[in-house]
């Protein structure tokens, strides 16, 4: 008696240290999945959002951003290859995960560079015509649209509808913009030099000066010395 | 009775009867002590009794078992051989002859054989006296069965196993149980060896063989088995304490495997989900960076 059950005692030790083993095992399987998993959706929207957008970034912006995917990507093979030996890859997930949350954050930067360089032209227009009483309903409609689209601030598309609503936004910006279109250029730019504080005598031509005068803007100016404080 | 137990013990009851009348120096002839004996037994019917219970009284275990060997023993033709010593038990026999004397209700018809040419002195007799009246039965029964359960035990826990592979199963389990941190109290078995275990079934199958030979074989067995059979009761302890542990851990870790569940095939399963999830995040990768992987060398 003593002899069998303590054969089978033995065996019941090892066999439980063994499922011991399986278990905790298994429990660092389920912990990478539950790393890839949650990894899994920031990856999507990042290579969905850079997808959409590469096109219209700066070529250098679109080799920096690739190549921090790139990165990215050799993280994760080197974690499934590691994985056959070291089940808990966990450690590793979060290094991609940390990965992946800043290139999100830089997919978006280059998103809002591109946005505001988009936007940033009819905004100066907006702050020269505004200027013009007899054009404001149009500035109001300019106004309207500019701030009607996307924030330049907000994130970098993840999704067709949302890169399909920014150009239909840029659309109805240029729309806008277009009934500024009669402004004789001569009278444009010297009112954008105006804006920008850099006007001298020498742009108010006698074209500019006739404009201003047809609809009587004239008394809308002031001349002063330059460089006086 | 074989003529030289009989003479031997036809000897020793003078030293009863001389016990009853101290300053007795010599031996009585067979009729004399007849003679005596008869008057003790007229004086008190429990004569026999009283006085073995006295010479009971005045034994030293220590002292009977060893003048036990030594008397019982004496080898025909050693140093005190019967020729010179007048005196020779053959262990055996004597047991034997005791066993048929308790049978006849310790009767002493079968005294009558001859006993001319024996001399045996007076302290040679007190010493035999001393031996047997040892093997008077009082409380065998009880140690006897106590011993038989201990070899019921015993063989229980051994079952059809030998020491050795007993002592080496203890070992290896010990071991096996210090290696996986296992806490015991049973440490104490390791300690048991192969001969301290043949020992305790040899006395244990000596004390059960006796004990189906009647009370003075037994009471004989007893006698000599005395100073082990603590030691035999504590190593048979030693293991059933140890079987039990074993017995107890065993259920214990089955019911904990039962509870726990786990197998090789859940593994398999969760690792296949797993790697599934890795190609599918990688395959996440080709819409954007391997598309851009020439452009971004460029």
């Amino acid at each position: 008696m003593i002899v069998e059950n303590a054969a089978n005692l033995r065996a019941g030790y090892e066999r439980l240290e063994n499922v011991k083993v399986v278990q905790t095992r298994v429990q660092h399987i389920r912990d990478t999945r539950a790393s890839l998993e949650e990894l899994e959706g920031p990856i999507r929207e990042a290579t969905t959002a850079f997808g959409l957008i590469r096109d219209r970034l700066p070529i250098e912006e679109r080799i920096r951003l690739t190549r921090r995917l790139e990165l990215l990507a050799g993280i994760i093979q080197r974690s499934e290859k590691d994985f056959a030996t070291h089940p808990r890859q966990v450690q590793n997930l979060i290094s991609a995960e940390n990965t992946v949350k800043a290139i999100l954050g830089e997919i978006d930067q280059a998103w809002q560079g591109y946005a505001r360089a988009q936007t940033a032209g009819y905004w100066d227009l907006l702050g020269i015509v505004r200027r013009l009483p007899d054009l404001a309903p149009q500035s109001a409609a300019l106004h309207q649209a500019l701030v009607a689209m996307d924030p330049p601030s907000q994130a970098a598309p993840r999704g067709d509808a949302r890169l399909r609503a920014f150009d239909d936004g840029l659309g109805r910006i240029r729309d806008r913009a277009r009934a500024f279109s009669a402004l004789p250029t001569p009278v444009l730019t010297f009112l954008t030099l105006v804006a920008q504080e850099q006007a001298s005598l020498a742009h108010l031509t006698p074209e500019v000066l006739a404009w201003l005068d047809e609809h009587d803007y004239l008394s809308s100016f002031d001349v002063r010395f330059a460089g006086l404080v | 009775m074989a003529p030289a137990a009989l003479g031997a013990l036809e000897r020793l009851l003078p030293l009863l009867i001389e016990n009853r009348v101290p300053g007795r120096s010599s031996l009585p002839t067979p009729t004399e002590w007849r003679q005596e004996l008869q008057a003790i037994k007229r004086r008190s019917p429990t004569a026999w009794q009283e006085v073995t219970d006295r010479l009971w009284q005045r034994v030293e275990p220590a002292a009977l078992h060893k003048t036990l060997r030594a008397s019982l023993n004496l080898a025909r033709g050693g140093p005190r051989s019967p020729e010179q010593s007048g005196v020779f038990l053959d262990a055996a026999t004597a047991l034997d002859e005791l066993e048929a004397f308790q049978a006849d209700g310790w009767q002493l018809t079968g005294f009558d054989a001859k006993t001319d040419g024996w001399t045996v002195t007076w302290a040679q007799l007190a010493d035999a006296w001393r031996i047997l009246a040892r093997f008077v039965p009082s409380g065998n029964a009880e140690a006897a069965g106590r011993l038989l359960e201990e070899r019921g035990r015993l063989d229980r826990v051994m079952g059809t196993s030998d020491e050795e592979t007993v002592v080496g199963a203890i070992g290896e389990t010990l071991q096996t149980m210090s290696r996986y941190q296992k806490p015991n109290q049973v440490a104490g078995a390791g300690r048991l060896e192969i001969k301290q275990i043949a020992e305790a079934r040899r006395r244990l199958r000596a004390v059960c063989s006796a004990a189906g030979r009647g009370d003075v074989v037994l009471s004989a067995t007893l006698a000599v088995s005395k100073p082990t059979i603590d030691e035999v009761s504590a190593t048979v302890a030693e293991l059933t304490t140890f079987a039990d542990f074993v017995s107890n851990e065993l259920d214990a870790v089955e019911a904990e495997l039962a509870r726990i569940g786990v197998d090789d095939a859940s593994e398999r399963t969760e690792a296949e989900l797993t790697g599934t999830a890795y190609r599918r995040i990688l395959g996440a990768f080709p819409s954007a960076a391997p598309a851009l992987t020439g452009e971004g060398r460029s």
